[in-house]
């Protein structure tokens, strides 16, 4: 055998493949070259041999001599197979005598036994069969023969890791054993036996015994397609062997580019996983959708299991409040105001410098047997346990990246703040201030006296809602001096960026300091990563420390634990507040700031004594005041979140016998959460202020346990194992949470009792408890390898069921079939290399959150009493929701697997969801559980990779993915035609439904009201009524009288593209990902349009528009006729001021109904993801250092641009409100961040 | 037999595996849900039921439209705030309230001795029949005898989940029985009979009054039906004018903040005062307190006046034109700002504007003593006024009606003056002993018009209209029922215009998309607000 470590051979592959019967040891590095040269003339002989002989012998040869010469023997075998030896007679003469008894045994069998104990072997020529002695080479003597001997032997893996478990059999006998934890074997052999050692995930490999009682046998990993993957439960298989799709991603891919969390790492890297991030804005939560929402309501994200311990990726909330539960509430759930602010979620906190693999298993098909909770999917995360390194086993590695705000909205600049005064004079004057100069336009007089009514009608927000202060209907600027709000006189001119003051450039600074080591005993590895993020808004601020151990110890020979640790601490100061009014970010910046905005207000927050300028307060420089406070809240009102989690997790892998082994695991994910908020006294006595603190503390435990029968051979060419275990699930959640509004009776100090008056702040409790106990098993069955089944069942015991649905279980079946390895396809073997296809079918069931299915009234006191009022969800005797998948795919590999090809359809249909549906009030309750609603995701998907280049010193490798998912409402339970998600403002707004054959996030609105196909045009009179009388003085779309459907946000197509190229030691990775279709309504994009901040409200303004006089009798040409019909059927023929077309149609917050169509964007995008440049340092100039042993720099871009994007005017087409279900809305858009780092990874 | 070991080792593994994993005894301690309660007792659904009876956040939607559209006072711009949305809230702890009443009936059956809670029925009976008719009044038809049944369903039940809808009459005729019954059961004697004591926070379990009350609403719901359903009314007011009314003790039943119900969170009330409350006194309200109209108040002869309302800013009692016109001045002050806490003259806000109009005293606001109102003395006062003078359920009998105005009206304005005395922070004008009500009867617009009857009939509605001023709903009823409530002359069109066509709620939106059949048969498809309701004239 030829052990050849892939530091030094480029191909370690090719080598093995053809040599595996004649060992070299080549493990001297010295003897390399040479051993090359005689390796491939000796191994291109032999194969050719090989091959003959494998294909022309059928001979019978019936032989039975005992202690006989071997040249008799010979001449006999030379008679039956009439084959002519050909050999040195000395070389037979000096033969000691041999026995030989075979019946109707093949040429081959017989010379084989012929010459078993000889120090001769054969090679076949043609017809001429060439006897000669058994001398490979000048290094490796030839022993002299020796009788049946013990042999031991270590398997290791390529990294010199010992692989236990390993299977090494004598090749052509029965004999054969298993390798210890150690990796070690022993075994009685006849010399010039051969070894076949296999090892699920490594090449297969035969090793001679020459001699040899000690060896090393060192396992190269399979290739791509036969690689092994994890599986449910932790189960290691071969790739080839799987039924259903199970997508890897290496640690190392993750982390590419820096992501600041394996969310984003994972972002365009995995076929069918629909990853998004409110926003982008780091440490923010991230919504993880495999394929497609399984539940109308609720969760639809994966289960993330680490290292066999189970987690949610649920969005971290104040008062242990779980977003699943908001997402439950259904209509009730607005986002436009329901919006929390957003401390992340689990992903967030999970060091990707500590992975290992991340395996993506999609669907109920893989799924099956996480049960329950993994009917969305499962996200397997392994962490790295440690293995052996070259020098001191150290590595560091540090990122510094800077993230730039950098792409902001493109407004209008040219008019400034303002709402009605457009509609009374082409030239409306300014204010006067008391000295009768020009103030800034409309301070504090946005909804007041002097330009609040329509001309000729009423309250302008009787006809257009409610404008924020961002409205800009205002005069022309042009450097008119102006008395600005905070008395100062300046220039009346446009800011072409007005949200440029709100946000700076953010860094992310990352140390990881690693040790990795292993030895007879295991490995371990050991690291501790510190990050420190400031972010792009003000005041706000993330420090991480995570502690990672993991290990994998040999006990003793047949025991193994593989053990997890890792700690993590996270304090965050104030995480960015995008939605909330009035102090989210987003929400002042897209809504309160008028195209005249100056950024005046930080620097009077203050007074000199540092108390809060009541000037600021109190002349609310805009008409609803939002951003008087902006600047004191993000300063001064200071929440920290803080959280300290533990995940621990055990495993213990037992080999009871030889063909029976056991593993038991616990896991534990035991972390609180601690939101303490410090709001500064605003006044200089330091007594109005405020404090709350909310600790939560969630445990889960889960512990499983696994029995593996298997045996090889079961029947004829069939390998089988059977597989029991069971499992305990067990979740907890408190919070108890408590505040103190003041005033403060000791000034400054911040504790929940320190305050005065009549005041009595309770504290808030909150608790979740659920367990789910299971037993499953699992049947696998292989037929030579290239045929495999995999059968499951599992049965699930939830707490959160009626008592007598809390049992059920479910089937999977899953079927792979290695085409290329059953059948002789030599015709296309050259270019088809490897080919499977693959079907699984399985259900999967699932019970829902607690307390959902008992009655229970609801508690209070009224007047002192003890009061209970009857619940507002009825509970009913639910059943467990189901689902079933079906999934087709193939995996292809071609021109010697250069291109890898993965493709899967999969249909899964998910039924009687538990659902806390609306139902009329008369009834008795607002809702009632029960279940109902069937959703269908129906998609493709395919990966493929491609080593477009690879040479010596240049390769190119492409790895293309995509998905297309539908994902429809099938159907409702008998009534109801459709559930609602959530709304943005309610009534007016819009909503998103869950409709009856529709796509699930339908959204629904007013569409424009058509006569005879036209548009209906509703002209708008003097006298208020819109009865016809008096003149025009507006006009507005009509509406459709109910909501319709005016756009679905689910995406046709989603996916990425990567390039890697490698020149010498630079290599480029370039990843892309985009999002094909899927529409959005866009709030941000009608306030906008409402409030004459989009550049497309200039045109008519700029004279564009018809000419038109306005009241006090001026003229302009600023007039737009709305195409259309009146509602009488007559042609529109009204001209009126274009502010009509775009405040009258578009505004976004109105109680009004206007045609919310006009919001709808079809959000198409392709995105610079990831970007690394990396130089790797020669290891001749490491060498030189002494103590390096590797080192890596990078330059890193991360959301660098968009390659394209259909949203107008610069929007953001990641800013989707949340990472609820309501997933096409956007509102208070962020600017677009892209990152630049620097990294080194260094190893010692 | 290492072998035969090895297996039964594994066979106990597996059992092992099974019996651990399919233990779930404590499934049902860990699925119970940590607040609440899965069972409850009388007293509590009583209080509960009773909790549900606050007026809470429709208050709002009373000070946005109600006010203006019964004229008891006016807002300066239509509102902002959605019409109907008390109707919703009223909707939605009315069918709450029905399932907690038929929950607490279930516990009674299932009780040892029923018969001890009969006392406890008839009151929960009244309580019903308040709320019912109060959420009819809104809307029309509702489900009612169907309703509040969605805890029944099953698979093979579904129709529980859509009640059909009873008319208005079959509505007051259930009630009407519900009143007569508990008239008929509540006893003072039997001391078998439940004390519910201080957790019936409305009456403190005093059955005298809980008599008088039934009684007393039993006259109201008749008196409102009589114009549509003479047969079935009239023998109720007869029979009910035979029985105690609430006048006999002087009771004004309601939540009573200060006593009855402590720690009575009023927020819903400060909120509905809150900054874009933008009532004003109307000028049919000051045309039935002032002789003139005087600014400086030298007109007003209700001692009622300065109790509902305050002068603007200047210190003038400047009504609002009930039906404005584009000549009124316009309207921007902001009295109801929380500034006024420390600075009470302080009405027009921050950022300052000028409050033109006198306003909704804010007293309404911040006082916490002030009840939450069911019925008052002054308006059985005022019922009985009404039957003696159009004789219903009795012989029209002109003096006994004055005699009960009059005492109407007294005990109206003592009622009134009365809650500002006893209020804690009534500081501005507060009064400081009842008024003269002997003057007060014998101003012109108040004394009894014996002459006229039909004169004399508005006046009884007038006054009763007024005293119903924190009961706006009632007073709409009224309004409605009688056509004959107080309205300003002036520009009434305008009122037609502006308020006209508000006659009642359109049904919750989850009526029409959850129950759309039953929706549709009581709707004909047209859920319109100017539908009127059966009890309209």
């Amino acid at each position: 055998m030829i052990f050849c470590y892939s530091l030094s051979n480029p191909k370690p592959n090719k080598c093995m493949e053809i040599s595996t019967i004649y060992p070299l040891r080549c493990n001297y590095p010295r003897l390399k070259k040479l051993m090359l040269v005689m390796k491939l003339t000796i191994t291109l002989i032999i194969a050719a041999c090989l091959h003959l002989s494998a294909s022309t012998f059928g001979q019978n040869i019936t032989i039975a001599e005992k202690n006989t010469k071997l040249e008799k023997v010979l001449n006999q075998i030379e008679k039956q197979s009439g084959y002519t030896f050909w050999y040195n007679t000395e070389l037979i003469k000096k033969s000691p005598k041999i026995s030989l008894d075979v019946k109707n045994a093949t040429l081959d069998q017989a010379l084989t036994l012929c010459l078993k104990n000889l120090p001769l072997t054969y090679a076949i020529v043609q017809n001429t069969i060439v006897i000669k002695a058994k001398q490979v080479n000048n290094l490796v003597a030839v022993t002299e023969q020796v009788a049946p001997a013990k042999i031991t032997g270590t398997v290791v893996d390529e990294k010199g890791m010992p692989l236990p478990g390993a299977s090494v059999k004598v090749k052509g006998t029965n004999a054969g054993t298993v390798t210890d934890v150690k990796g070690v074997f022993n075994i009685d052999v006849q010399d010039n036996s051969i070894l076949v050692v296999s090892y699920i995930g490594y090449k297969t490999k035969e090793v001679a015994i020459t001699g040899n009682t000690s060896l090393t046998i060192t396992l190269t990993p399979a290739d791509g397609l036969s690689e092994v993957v994890v599986t449910a439960l932790g189960i290691k298989r071969e790739a080839r062997s799987l039924g259903y799709s199970d997508q890897k991603v290496s640690g190392a891919d993750i982390i590419k580019a820096d992501p600041p969390n394996i969310s984003e790492g994972l972002m365009g890297k995995v076929s069918g996983l629909n990853i998004s991030i409110p926003n982008g804005v780091e440490g923010s939560s991230s919504r993880i959708v495999i394929r497609g929402n399984n539940n109308l309501l609720g969760n639809n994200q994966p289960l993330i299991v680490v290292d066999g311990v189970m987690i949610d990726n649920e969005t971290i909330l104040p008062g242990g409040v779980n977003l699943s539960t908001q997402n439950l509430l259904g209509q009730n759930n607005d986002v436009s105001q329901n919006q929390p602010v957003d401390y992340g979620s689990f992903l967030n906190t999970v060091n990707p410098n500590d992975l290992e693999s991340i395996n993506v298993l999609k669907g109920p098909t893989a799924a099956a047997l996480y049960g329950a909770r993994g009917a969305n999917g499962v996200v397997l995360i392994t962490t790295k346990k440690g293995s052996k390194q070259k020098g001191l086993g150290l590595s560091y590695n540090f990122t510094d990246r800077w993230n730039d705000p950098y792409r902001f909205v493109k407004l209008q600049d040219e008019y400034g703040s303002g709402m009605t005064q457009a509609l009374y004079s082409a030239d409306a004057p300014f204010l006067k201030d008391a000295n009768g100069n020009n103030r800034q336009f409309n301070e504090n007089d946005q909804y007041g006296q002097d330009y609040g009514n329509i001309p000729g009608g009423g309250a302008f927000y009787n006809y257009i809602g409610f404008p924020g202060d961002g409205a800009s209907w205002g005069p022309k600027m042009s450097g008119q001096p102006l008395v600005w709000w905070d008395g100062v006189t300046r220039p009346y001119v446009g800011n072409p960026n007005i949200f440029k003051s709100y946000y700076k450039t953010g860094q992310t600074r990352t140390h990881n300091l690693s040790f990795s080591g292993g030895g007879d005993i295991g490995t371990l590895r050991v690291s501790y990563t510190r990050t420190d993020n400031d972010a792009i808004t003000y005041n706000s601020n993330s420090a991480q420390n995570a502690f990672n151990i993991g290990s994998s110890i040999n006990v003793s020979n047949k025991v193994k634990v593989e053990a997890t640790v890792s700690y993590t601490n996270v304090s965050r100061l104030n995480a960015p507040n995008i939605y909330g009014e009035p102090n989210g970010v987003g929400y002042i910046t897209t809504y309160g700031l008028p195209a005249d905005y100056k950024p005046l207000e930080r620097g009077l927050t203050f007074n000199p004594d540092g108390s809060q300028n009541q000037m600021v307060l109190n002349n609310a420089p805009y008409p609803s005041q939002g951003v008087q406070n902006y600047w004191w809240n993000t300063l001064e009102n200071n929440t920290t979140f803080t959280q300290n989690q533990l995940i621990g997790s055990v495993r213990l892998i037992a080999d009871i016998l030889p063909w029976l082994n056991a593993t038991a695991h616990t896991g534990i994910n035991y972390y609180t959460n601690q939101f303490e908020t410090k709001n500064t006294p605003t006044d200089v006595t330091g007594l109005k202020g405020k404090y709350s603190n909310d600790l939560s503390t969630v445990k889960t435990i889960n512990t499983d346990a696994l029995l593996t029968a298997h045996k090889k051979d079961l029947f004829k060419d069939i390998d089988g194992s059977i597989s029991v275990g069971a499992s305990n699930y067990h979740n907890q959640l408190y919070d108890i949470s408590a505040y103190n509004n003041g005033p403060f009776a000791v000034p400054f100090l911040y504790n929940l009792l320190n305050y005065t008056g009549n005041n009595i702040y309770k504290p808030n409790e909150n608790r979740l408890e659920s367990e789910i106990n299971s037993v499953y098993g699992l049947v696998n069955l292989s037929y030579k390898k290239y045929l495999f089944l995999e059968v499951t069942e599992r049965n699930d015991w939830s707490s959160t069921l009626p008592a007598s649905n809390r049992s059920f279980s479910y089937p999977s079946a899953s079927l792979s079939f290695v085409f290329t390895d059953a059948f002789k396809m030599d015709a296309v073997k050259n270019w088809l290399s490897f080919g499977k296809i693959r079907v699984a079918d399985a259900s999967s069931a699932n019970g829902t959150v607690p307390y959902q299915t008992s009655f229970n009234y609801n508690q209070s006191t009224f007047g002192g009493q003890s009061a209970l009022t009857f619940p507002t969800v009825l509970p009913t005797h639910v059943n467990p929701q189901t689902s079933h998948s079906i999934e087709i795919g193939t995996e292809l590999g071609f021109f010697d697997n250069r291109i890898d090809v993965n493709v899967s359809y999969y249909n899964i249909n998910s039924y009687n969801q538990i659902l806390p549906i609306n139902v009329a009030n008369s009834s008795g309750a607002p809702n009632i559980t029960i279940n109902t609603g069937s959703l269908q995701n129906r998609g493709i998907e395919f990966t493929i990779n491609a080593k477009a280049i690879a040479s010596k010193n240049f390769s190119w490798d492409i790895g293309l993915n995509g998905a297309h998912n539908s994902n429809k409402v099938v159907s409702l339970s008998p009534g109801v035609d459709q559930i609602p998600l959530g709304t943005w403002f309610g009534g007016n707004g819009v909503n998103m439904n869950a409709h009856v054959g529709d796509q699930y996030g339908t959204i629904y609105g007013y569409d424009y009201k058509y006569l005879n196909g036209q548009k209906v045009v509703n002209l708008i009179y003097g006298d208020g009524m819109n009865t016809g009388n008096g003149p025009v003085i507006g006009a507005q779309y009509a509406t459709t009288p109910n909501y319709v459907k005016i756009g679905n946000a689910t995406p046709t197509l989603t996916g990425g593209l990567s390039n890697t190229f490698q020149y010498k030691n630079f290599s480029l990775y370039v990843l892309a990902d985009f999002k094909i279709g899927g529409q959005i309504w866009s709030a941000d994009y009608s306030s906008f349009m409402g409030q004459g901040q989009a550049p497309e409200t200039l045109v008519e303004r700029n004279g564009g528009g018809l000419p038109i006089t306005y009241p006090d009798g001026t003229k302009g040409n600023n007039g737009v006729i709305l195409p259309g019909v009146t509602p009488n059927g007559q042609p529109n023929t009204a001209v009126v001021n274009s502010w009509w077309k775009y405040a009258g149609n578009y505004q976004s917050w109105s109680n009004i109904p206007m045609v919310r169509s006009n919001g709808i964007f079809t959000n198409s995008w392709a995105k610079m993801r990831e970007v690394n440049l990396s130089y790797r340092v020669p290891e001749s100039v490491i060498k030189h250092t002494k103590i390096l042993q590797g080192l890596t720099l990078s330059l890193i871009g991360r959301d660098l641009f968009y390659i394209f994007t259909k949203l107008p005017d610069n929007m953001n087409p990641e800013s989707l409100t949340g990472t609820g279900n309501v997933q096409g809305i956007q509102w208070n858009q962020l600017p677009g961040v892209r990152s630049f780092a620097f990294s080194i990874k260094s190893n010692f | 037999m290492n072998r035969k070991r090895n297996i039964l080792k594994t066979m106990g593994f597996i059992m092992m595996l099974v019996a651990v994993s399919s233990c779930t005894k404590k499934f049902d301690t860990i699925n119970t849900p940590p607040f609440g309660s899965p069972t409850a007792n009388v007293q509590q659904l009583f209080t509960g039921f009773e909790s549900n009876m606050q007026l809470g956040d429709p208050q709002v939607s009373y000070n946005s439209w109600v006010y203006p559209i019964t004229q008891q006072g006016i807002v300066y711009t239509k509102a902002d705030y959605v019409y109907g949305t008390d109707g919703n809230e009223n909707w939605v702890s009315f069918y709450n309230n029905l399932s907690n009443y038929n929950a607490m009936m279930g516990v009674i059956a299932a009780s040892k001795d029923p018969a001890i809670y009969t006392n406890v029925t008839a009151m929960v009976k009244v309580l019903r029949a308040y709320q019912a008719i109060k959420l009819s009044n809104m809307f029309g038809a509702i489900p009612y005898s169907e309703a509040a049944k969605g805890v029944n369903y099953s698979a093979s039940n579904q129709g529980v989940l859509k009640p059909k809808y009873d008319s208005q009459q079959a509505v007051y005729l259930s009630c009407l029985a519900d009143l007569k019954w508990a008239v008929d059961h509540l006893s003072t004697t039997d001391a078998t009979q439940y004390n519910m004591g201080n957790a019936d926070v409305l009456l403190l379990n005093n059955i005298t009054q809980w008599i008088e009350f039934a009684n007393s609403l039993r006259l109201r719901v008749a008196l409102t039906m009589y114009d549509k359903d003479q047969a079935d009314a009239a023998s109720q007011v007869t029979e009910a004018l035979g029985k105690p009314l609430l006048d006999v003790d002087n009771t004004n039943v309601g939540l009573y903040p200060g006593t009855n119900v402590p720690n009575m969170n009023l927020e819903a009330r400060q909120y509905s005062f809150g900054t874009e409350c933008r009532l004003r006194m109307g000028t049919t309200m000051w045309q039935l307190m002032s002789s003139t109209n005087a600014t400086d108040g030298s007109g007003i002869f209700d001692p009622r006046c300065s109790i509902f309302f305050e002068p603007n800013n200047a210190g003038q009692w400047n009504p609002f034109p009930q039906n404005p016109t584009a000549a009124t001045p316009a309207e921007f002050g902001s009295p109801y700002n929380s500034l006024r806490d420390n600075d009470w003259s302080n009405k027009n806000g921050n950022p300052p504007t000028t409050n033109l109009y006198a306003n909704f005293n804010y007293y309404w606001a911040r006082d916490v003593n002030i009840p939450e109102l069911f019925m008052t003395a002054a308006e059985v006062h005022f019922l009985k006024a009404e039957a003696y003078l159009r004789g219903i359920g009795t012989a029209a009998n002109p003096v006994t009606a004055q005699a009960e105005y009059n005492a109407g009206a007294t005990a109206s304005i003592n009622f009134w003056t009365t809650q500002a005395m006893n209020s804690t922070v009534w500081v501005q004008n507060k009064p400081t002993g009842l008024p003269n009500a002997a003057a007060f009867l014998a101003n012109p617009t108040v004394a009894f018009d014996a002459a006229n009857s039909a004169h004399a009939l508005k006046q009884i509605y007038a006054q009763e209209w007024i005293d119903m001023f924190r009961q706006p709903w009632e007073a709409w009823t009224l309004m409605k029922r009688t056509g004959q409530t107080p309205a300003d002359p002036n520009n009434a069109a305008g009122y037609t215009t502006t308020y006209g066509s508000y006659n009642r709620y359109q049904y919750p939106s989850s009526e029409q998309t959850y129950n759309f059949a039953n929706w549709q048969a009581a709707t004909g498809g047209s859920d319109l607000i100017s539908t009127k309701v059966w009890i309209a004239k």
